[in-house]
């Protein structure tokens, strides 16, 4: 962790990293709380998958067209993840809202089929292998300038789209047949919704990995929430806590030596927020307990004030 | 001026089953229609079609004279129950506030809905709990924040499904005392099992089972009011014409459904 803090202000890639960090766990506290309130974590999971096939396809066309990467030098695999992303969003919204299709066998299909495809292009591409791994896990420390300037225009239409609809979000987690009663399309409101995640989950990926990125999402939100009781609040700290986990993951993998157990940034991130959770949850216990004991003991010294079997009525 | 509600011809049905068969309906503005009937008798299904949440398999539904999908913002509706999540951390304040959810607000809610909102709040006899969570309330002081959400829309037509069910007597009482002064300024439509209580201000009762007959509330006996008796307020009240005259109470028996059909169509 020390190595990485000395190094951090001399070095423009861990910058840049930091930047990324900062700027991806601002839309991980605002739309994780919507996804976990809404409890549709599943739907994420589909999203982030199936980024895979829109990385894949735009890594086969730049193994088949060399001068791509030259001449739309914006067209970056998580480019093509994008476009994936958001093209899995409309198909849930249109399937699970329009038609009617049921939801989870919705969501397992492109989950399955968006990795199925990405596999299927990157072994089709020719010219060198190319490692999936670094879209699977994340590449934290090597965010290009380009990368950051997608990171940071998603980041701004996310909570864009946050501030403009954030009680119609909050209603369609809570009751969504009040925004049919109030006469406003519940189809829209859930199709910006599934772009907010798709968009979500394009920037966490570059962090820690299209199969990661889902409990980067979730698991700060769901830690802050056992204790949290506003939502405004729930978003503010869970963001901080996503940056904290961030921060420590790349700080303590940054660190560790060959053969060491926390070597890889991603993992040790979405580790850390585990152990987040795990502390939530036992704080909260700890919290319910102790407001008991102070419930009872309270009880037990009123009837030790009062004797008498009647109720005392010296208040009166 | 429009009727509120004014339902033809409507046959509905869920797959293969018909729910409700040939309704016909009018409730004029200022009007209070209590919709009564057995259980399974189609009477939240009637409701929802007012609604514009299901649509008619036959015949027309007008709210104010144009479709429920145009009216919407006229009319609000307080459901039987929320079901929702224990913990979804939401305050009174803020779920009045969904019921003014179409009003455009950025960075929270403007200063007129929330005023609104507080008045809807004090409306209900809630104002000093504005700031709890929701979840933390009683199911009786639920109820009045949902009716609280949908005044806060400023409704014409009220439409509530069985307010008072999840509530004890006195919960009832404020609940329907609430209705009795919103009934001086409003259109209300709502499900009832308690007839005594709302017998006072009601002024018409809609017994529906499978089909609707709409009654003027003064031709229907108290005593059946009293004992929530359906089927001798289905036989012995005396049905109310589109044109708002009614027929002569000793003309016959109640038509059974064959008889009733003869006698639209004859």
């Amino acid at each position: 962790m020390a190595e990485f803090l000395w190094e951090l202000p001399h070095s423009p890639l861990l910058l840049r990293s930091l930047a990324a960090m900062a700027l991806a766990s601002i839309c991980c506290g605002v739309v994780g709380c919507y996804v976990v309130l809404k409890r549709d974590s599943y739907a994420v999971g589909a999203v982030s998958h199936s980024l895979l096939g829109g990385v894949g396809a735009v890594l086969y066309l730049q193994g088949l067209f060399p001068l791509l990467e030259e001449r739309l030098p914006w067209l970056t695999p998580w480019m093509g993840g994008l476009v994936a992303g958001v093209a899995v969003a409309l198909l849930i919204t249109l399937l699970a809202t329009r038609w009617n299709f049921p939801m989870d066998t919705v969501l397992s299909a492109l989950w399955a089929l968006g990795m199925a495809l990405g596999v299927s292009f990157v072994n089709a591409r020719p010219g060198y292998g190319t490692e999936l791994t670094s879209y699977l896990f994340g590449s934290i420390l090597i965010i290009s300038p380009q990368d950051l300037r997608i990171i940071a225009a998603l980041d701004a239409i996310v909570l864009f789209m946050a501030f403009l609809w954030h009680s119609r979000f909050v209603a369609l987690a809570f009751h969504d047949e009040l925004l049919t009663l109030r006469g406003l399309s519940r189809t829209r409101v859930q199709l910006a919704f599934q772009l907010m995640v798709a968009m979500t989950v394009v920037v966490l990926s570059q962090l820690v990995g299209t199969v990661l990125c889902m409990a980067l999402l979730i698991l700060p939100v769901a830690a802050t929430s056992r204790l949290c009781r506003r939502i405004p609040v729930i978003m503010a700290v869970s963001g901080v806590l996503c940056f904290l986990c961030s921060l420590g993951g790349v700080g303590i993998s940054y660190g560790a030596g060959p053969g060491s157990l926390l070597r890889s940034p991603g993992a040790v991130i979405v580790e850390l927020a585990g152990l987040a959770y795990l502390a939530s949850w036992l704080l909260s216990r700890l919290l319910a307990c102790r407001k008991q004991r102070i419930q009872t003991s309270g009880e037990e010294d009123g009837r030790a004030a009062s004797p008498s079997p009647l109720p005392n009525k010296d208040g009166r | 001026m429009n009727p509120a509600v004014e339902i033809k011809n409507l046959c509905f049905g869920y797959e293969e089953q018909e729910v409700l068969h040939n309704i016909n309906l009018t409730v004029n503005p200022r009007d209070f229609a209590i919709v009564v009937g057995p259980n399974g008798g189609g009477k939240s299904t009637l409701l929802r079609l007012m609604l514009g949440l299901l649509k008619p398999r036959y015949g027309s539904v007008r709210i104010f004279g144009e479709s429920p999908e145009v009216s919407r913002r006229r009319m609000a509706y307080v459901p039987q129950s929320l079901e929702f999540d224990h913990h979804f951390p939401i305050s009174v304040l803020e779920t009045v506030l969904l019921g003014r959810l179409e009003h455009f607000s950025f960075l929270g809610a403007r200063r007129k809905d929330r005023q609104v909102a507080l008045e809807a709040l004090e409306e209900v006899g809630l104002p000093q709990e504005a700031s709890r969570p929701f979840a933390s309330l009683s199911g009786g002081q639920r109820q009045r924040v949902l009716i609280a959400q949908a005044l806060a829309s400023r409704p014409e037509l009220l439409l509530l499904d069985e307010p008072g069910a999840n509530l004890d007597a006195p919960g009832v009482a404020a609940i329907y005392g609430l209705l009795k002064e919103l009934s001086q300024c409003l259109t209300i439509v709502m499900v009832s099992h308690n007839l005594t209580m709302v017998e006072p201000f009601a002024t018409h009762v809609v017994c529906v089972n499978h089909t609707a007959d709409m009654h003027r509330i003064e031709q229907v006996s108290r005593k059946d009011l009293h004992m929530g008796n359906w089927v001798h307020i289905f036989h012995h009240a005396c049905p109310v014409t589109q044109d708002g005259q009614e027929e002569d109470p000793c003309a016959g028996p109640h038509w059974g459904k064959e008889e009733k059909e003869g006698h639209l169509h004859g």
